[in-house]
């Protein structure tokens, strides 16, 4: 048994949730693999390589993976898949986990799982349907089995003292059918809703206006 | 540019009901519930009927999966102005294994036969919440794909599409034929108004079988259990920032 987990960064850094997916496949048990890929990424497979639980650290750099492409980078998942045989795949439930695993999946004809938020055993998930209104535990009888994991559902994993070895994989040709042409980001001082420590809602039942609620969080931050 | 659009559209619990479930665990209640389509189809519905009223498709078919009353929501879709309908005849045990993987492929195979040149789909389902469909489809189709999709416009022989990321927004260009799923901001869907309600019955629906597209249902994914999430603890009104944050270091959270 092994799993391969699909990192996600921004070329410079590791993005928190890949931490999240690793603590998820070393539930697993067996081995931990993370796979890297981007334009320039050195840096993000040095970071990954000290994580706890991780023991090989696959990297794979083309131009071609500029802005992570699930079209590129699924041929390449494809041939790494092709090479080491893992038996689960899995990456963080975020914008780029949710679009590049199910077209890795459709490509292995099984049926992936998204967004779990418990591990029961090595084939046995749990994930929230109806918004979260219930729950499902789902046993998958998959080969190899495909999933997407909820970052605020584990734990992040260690960034030290781990030590995988390093090792580069060949990348198969550009497709070439999808452009990346841009981000837009909002610059926001606050953490990702998917990975802060402390959430404050608010709105409408609280009937106060959200500048009132951004002036509490302030204070929260002080104390 | 004059090809066709096939659109998903999903018969699922209509997003006010609050859901129950089943005592022995099984699913959720769906007998006596009301349904409509999925809202993310509803916006992937707008988006086909936009791009032929803007003459860059000629044709907008579309397509549902299940049981007879399925053919109620491809009406509505053609009462928003879709032009015909195809419904997939999937009913009983079948109905209950059929998940994202078996519906793309049924997406895929009707997309070659009815020869599409972009496929709509919503970004995911308010049931099951897997948010699978479109990618996988363009996976088997071996097309690209427009995910989680705020804004789309054609841009030569391609599309541009913004997207809905994690911290903001992408735009990415992709090659036609491709894949496009909707997310919330893409557009308001219309309401469908009685005449257009009128002609929607007129209007025709074919059905098929999977079989005869060549499309195998059987499923590896077993659900086990189906329950309430566990019951939350009602919370307290405090009075200041000071009290709450004693409160939550009292309770260990800070």
């Amino acid at each position: 048994q092994s799993t391969l987990v699909i990192a996600e960064h921004t070329n410079e850094k590791l993005t928190p949730i890949t931490l999240n997916a690793i603590t998820a496949a070393s539930k697993l048990g067996g081995e931990v693999s993370c796979l890297v890929a981007g334009t320039d990424c050195a840096k993000v497979a040095e970071e990954l390589s000290k994580v706890q639980g991780v023991k090989k650290v696959l990297v794979a750099q083309h131009a071609a993976y500029k802005g992570s492409l699930p079209e590129e980078l699924t041929p390449l998942i494809l041939a790494t898949q092709q090479q080491f045989s893992f038996t689960h795949i899995c990456a963080g439930a975020s914008a780029f986990g949710k679009s590049l695993l199910p077209r890795v999946a459709a490509k292995l004809d099984v049926a992936p799982i998204s967004d779990i938020i418990a591990i029961k055993s090595p084939d046995t998930f749990v994930r929230t349907i109806y918004a979260g209104n219930a729950l499902c535990t789902v046993k998958c009888n998959e080969k190899v089995k495909v999933f997407t994991v909820r970052g605020t559902s584990f734990e992040a994993a260690l960034t030290t003292g781990g030590s995988a070895t390093s090792e580069q994989v060949s990348t198969p040709a550009p497709v070439g059918m999808s452009e990346w042409l841009g981000q837009n980001l909002t610059k926001s001082d606050r953490p990702e809703l998917t990975s802060a420590k402390v959430v404050v809602s608010g709105g409408r039942c609280r009937r106060i206006d959200f500048s009132q609620q951004e002036a509490d969080c302030r204070k929260m931050k002080e104390k | 540019m004059s090809g066709r659009v096939l659109v998903g559209v999903k018969r699922v619990i209509d997003y006010a009901v609050k859901i129950r479930v089943k005592p022995d665990k099984t699913g959720v209640v769906t007998d006596g519930v009301k349904h409509s389509m999925n809202p993310f189809c509803e916006i992937a519905v707008e988006e086909a009927v936009r791009l032929r009223e803007k003459k860059l498709m000629k044709e907008v078919i579309a397509v549902s999966c299940g049981p007879q009353q399925c053919q109620e929501t491809i009406r509505t879709a053609l009462a928003m102005g879709a032009d015909r309908g195809i419904h997939v005849e999937v009913s009983g045990k079948d109905y209950e294994n059929l998940g994202p993987l078996q519906v793309s492929k049924i997406m895929a195979a009707l997309a070659k036969k009815e020869e599409a040149s972009l496929v709509i789909v919503g970004k995911q389902a308010i049931d099951g919440d897997c948010n699978q469909t479109g990618q996988m489809t363009a996976a088997l189709l071996d097309w690209p794909q427009g995910t989680f999709a705020s804004e789309v416009s054609v841009d030569g022989d391609g599309l541009k599409v913004e997207r809905e990321i994690d911290g903001g927004l992408e735009s990415v260009r992709i090659k036609m034929p491709a894949v496009v799923t909707a997310d919330l901001r893409l557009n308001e869907p219309r309401y469908a108004t009685l005449p257009n309600i009128m002609k929607a019955k007129k209007k025709k629906i074919a059905s098929v079988k999977p079989a005869d597209l060549g499309v195998e249902l059987t499923s590896r994914l077993e659900i086990l259990a189906v329950e309430d999430p566990p019951q939350r603890q009602s919370g307290v009104k405090v009075e200041s920032v000071q009290d709450l944050v004693t409160k939550l270091r009292d309770s260990g959270t800070l």
